[in-house]
């Protein structure tokens, strides 16, 4: 396992494309970050206050919308790399245990994804939170920015990096199934997209919609960026909506796992 | 050069015929499309539980007998609303509901005029703003309404042979502004409604009301008793409607003189249902509600777009290509050609069966007439709609198939593009208002605008410059396309 893990690291870190796309992941999310923050108004609260609070955090970590599209295709180019030129006869020849393959695969995806993302949300709070301050949202009248040592919010960014890293481990079982790298990105885009647009265009009665809301991996996986259980992206609370997400990448690894030792090559 | 251009187009639409996620792409778009339209159509529901006729607001007013010319310049109207009217009056009596004819200008819909107890409208320059003169006159039992924009030209706006007003009518000009929903919002995709009150407030110059000897407002000839300072402020007040209804004024109206100057603030609506813009909330645009799977069908374009082209560098089919028609613009063109067509029949298949099919169903859910009326694929503004609609998917799939020369990488092509039509507006939606304003009229998606049918309050961008906005960055594109394609090696 440890050397099927050290090939992997190397097919990662010397292709600069990957390299490139994990650094947009962390560029992608702090940019976003400051961007959503620099155009944020105050709430006009008035002076008795009573406007419903908005969920700053939640906004200002929304650079995870783009930066998953990154994350997947880090994932999905670490497998369909492999077929084109058909480098997988040479990695199954050379370890032709086929589950440690997609486990070392799967390993170093979470890892590099892990990382980038920790970066990324991590600069995107800190900036957003200067930007913010400075653009009147102040603990005065109780509009400032939450505190980062705030539990609630701690358990946001921690969402959202496991949120990226599952999006990374369901397009790495998604590319083990299509194998072609553009069908398995636009596979998990239109997967992950889809019905989250879909829930906003089409009107439907509150309880079809929350139940499409808690079905679906997006808007399952980012109601973990509210800092009020249930009140973002999913009626669901924020760990139940990552382990919705979870279900669906761990379906995915699953789905390739089985087509990586039944077919050929 | 014709016939090989011919050729070529043949070739290329060989080559997207007998590709089979070609008709798999077309497939999914047009069935994405139309299935979005009918989900959307099924899920929406009007109902209008307002009052059936409208009719509170700020007069200010004096009585006129006989024939009279009411005539004043709005120097200025607050936005209160994209329905705040500010205009001139001439209403039997001071109570609500009394029959009246009114000329409005407003800040969203230019000039309107209302008659016959508020069920019948004139509509007048559409484009219309403040400073606007409007003018009203009464002969014998017709009443005719006229606007201009120096206060010497008058045009028409509509006139009215039988108003039902008594010989002595109260004439002035009058402010109401309309209640609104107003959106915040609350957290990614999330967003709070809640009907506001709201004020509108209008400046008004050169207010005059004469007979027909042609004598001033300053005079007291001619059936218009009194003289300067005789106008006089009434509250005309809306019953109160069922238990529950929002609050449809913002409290009493306000009067301020300064030299010729009138300024008026007032609260309320004047109108029924379908007339005066009563009823017609946030979603009433019904045709382009139909039309609102393209956002989704456009995912199946995209790839359509990407992969005419990429798949050629993929399989490297590019060399045999060029090898048998070595003139590299033409290939381009003729590909260009042939997915446009391709997704442009593809597309008018699946918006008018997407309008087709849907407005029944949004018919049978509330939205007809009066609020909302019937319309017909043969309309100018639903032709635009349906047909520009399907050119919006076509210019979608050029600017794919561009972006796919020029990064001749599918996965690369398919994420860059996704994320320019579908991501930056979504997140821009989510997160801010003004920063999905802008997306929408900055960025490529500014031409699914072609669908709209109605100038609504939260419509970022128009129908055309929405269209040439998506156009020109396609153009673009195209050029850089042909441009590197020329440069480089196949």
């Amino acid at each position: 396992m440890r050397r099927a893990l050290h090939a992997e690291w190397t097919k990662l870190v010397t292709v600069p494309a990957h390299l490139w796309t994990l650094a947009a992941v962390t560029a992608v999310l702090a940019a976003a970050g400051v961007l959503v923050a620099a155009t944020q108004r105050p709430p006009d609260c008035g002076p008795g206050g009573g406007c419903a609070p908005q969920d700053i955090t939640a906004l200002v970590l929304s650079g995870v919308y783009l930066a998953q599209l990154a994350a997947l295709a880090v994932a999905v180019a670490l497998v369909s790399g492999e077929y084109q030129p058909r480098v997988i006869l040479l990695t199954l020849a050379a370890r032709p245990g086929r589950g440690t393959v997609l486990l070392a695969k799967a390993a170093v995806a979470t890892a590099a994804v892990l990382v980038s993302a920790v970066l990324g949300v991590a600069a995107a709070l800190a900036a957003g939170h200067e930007v913010l301050s400075a653009r009147g949202f102040t603990a005065r009248a109780g509009r400032g920015p939450v505190p980062l040592s705030d539990p609630a919010l701690l358990r946001a960014a921690a969402g959202t990096v496991l949120y990226l890293v599952l999006v990374g481990v369901l397009a790495l079982g998604a590319a083990w199934v299509l194998r072609h790298q553009a069908a398995a990105v636009g596979a998990v885009a239109g997967l992950l997209y889809g019905p989250f647009v879909a829930s906003r265009i089409v009107p439907m009665p509150v309880h079809v919609l929350h139940a499409v809301q808690d079905a679906s991996p997006m808007s399952a996986g980012l109601a973990a960026q509210s800092l009020v259980p249930g009140t973002g992206t999913a009626p669901i609370g924020p760990w139940s909506g990552l382990a919705v997400l979870a279900a669906w990448a761990a379906a995915a690894l699953s789905a390739g796992w089985l087509m990586l030792e039944r077919r050929d090559g | 050069m014709t016939t090989s251009l011919l050729r070529a187009v043949r070739a290329e639409w060989a080559k997207l015929r007998s590709v089979r996620s070609t008709g798999a792409a077309l497939l999914a778009t047009v069935a994405l499309v139309v299935l979005i339209g009918v989900l959307t159509a099924e899920g929406g529901h009007s109902s209008y539980g307002g009052p059936t006729r409208l009719d509170g607001f700020t007069f200010v007013h004096r009585p006129a007998t006989g024939d009279v010319t009411v005539t004043a310049e709005v120097t200025s109207q607050a936005d209160t609303a994209p329905w705040a009217k500010a205009g001139l009056m001439l209403k039997s009596g001071t109570g609500s509901g009394s029959p009246s004819v009114s000329l409005m200008l407003t800040p969203g819909h230019g000039v309107r005029m209302q008659a016959a107890r508020g069920t019948e409208e004139f509509t007048g320059s559409g484009g219309a703003a403040a400073p606007y003169w409007l003018r009203l006159t009464r002969s014998g039992g017709r009443v005719t309404g006229a606007e201009s924009a120096d206060g010497r030209t008058w045009h028409t706006v509509g006139s009215v042979p039988d108003t039902g007003l008594p010989a002595t009518a109260e004439a002035g000009t009058f402010v109401a502004s309309p209640p609104f929903a107003r959106s915040h919002w609350a957290g990614p995709g999330k967003v709070v409604g809640s009907a506001q009150a709201t004020t509108g407030r209008a400046v008004f110059d050169h207010l005059t009301a004469s007979g027909p000897s042609g004598a001033t407002a300053g005079g007291a000839e001619a059936g218009v008793p009194g003289g300067a300072g005789a106008w006089q402020l009434t509250d005309v007040e809306q019953p109160p409607g069922p238990a529950g209804m929002p609050a449809r004024t913002a409290g009493p109206g306000t009067l301020h003189e300064a030299g010729t100057a009138f300024t008026v603030t007032g609260s309320g609506d004047v109108g029924t249902p379908g007339v005066g813009g009563i009823g017609q909330d946030g979603d009433s645009d019904t045709v382009a509600s139909t039309l609102s799977g393209v956002q989704i069908g456009l995912f199946a374009v995209i790839a359509l777009g990407v992969l005419a082209m990429t798949s050629e560098y993929r399989t490297r089919t590019i060399r045999t290509t060029f090898t048998v028609s070595p003139h590299r613009g033409r290939v381009l063109a003729a590909k260009a050609l042939v997915v446009a067509a391709g997704v442009f029949a593809a597309g008018l298949v699946a918006c008018a069966a997407s309008f087709l099919i849907a407005q029944p169903i949004q018919r049978g859910n509330g939205y007809g007439p009066p609020i909302f009326p019937r319309h017909s694929l043969t309309d100018p503004v639903v032709l635009r709609a349906v047909a520009g609609t399907a050119a919006f998917l076509a210019l979608v799939a050029l600017l794919s198939l561009a972006v796919g020369v020029i990064v001749r990488r599918t996965a690369a092509a398919v994420i860059l593009l996704f994320t320019v039509l579908v991501v930056i507006p979504l997140v821009a939606q989510v997160t801010s208002v003004g920063a999905g304003l802008w997306v929408g009229r900055a960025t490529p998606i500014a031409g699914a605008a072609i669908r709209q049918t109605q100038p609504l309050f939260e419509n970022a961008i128009g129908p055309w410059p929405g269209f040439a906005v998506l156009a020109a960055y396609t153009a673009v594109a195209l050029g850089a396309a042909f441009w590197l394609q020329r440069r480089r090696d196949a």
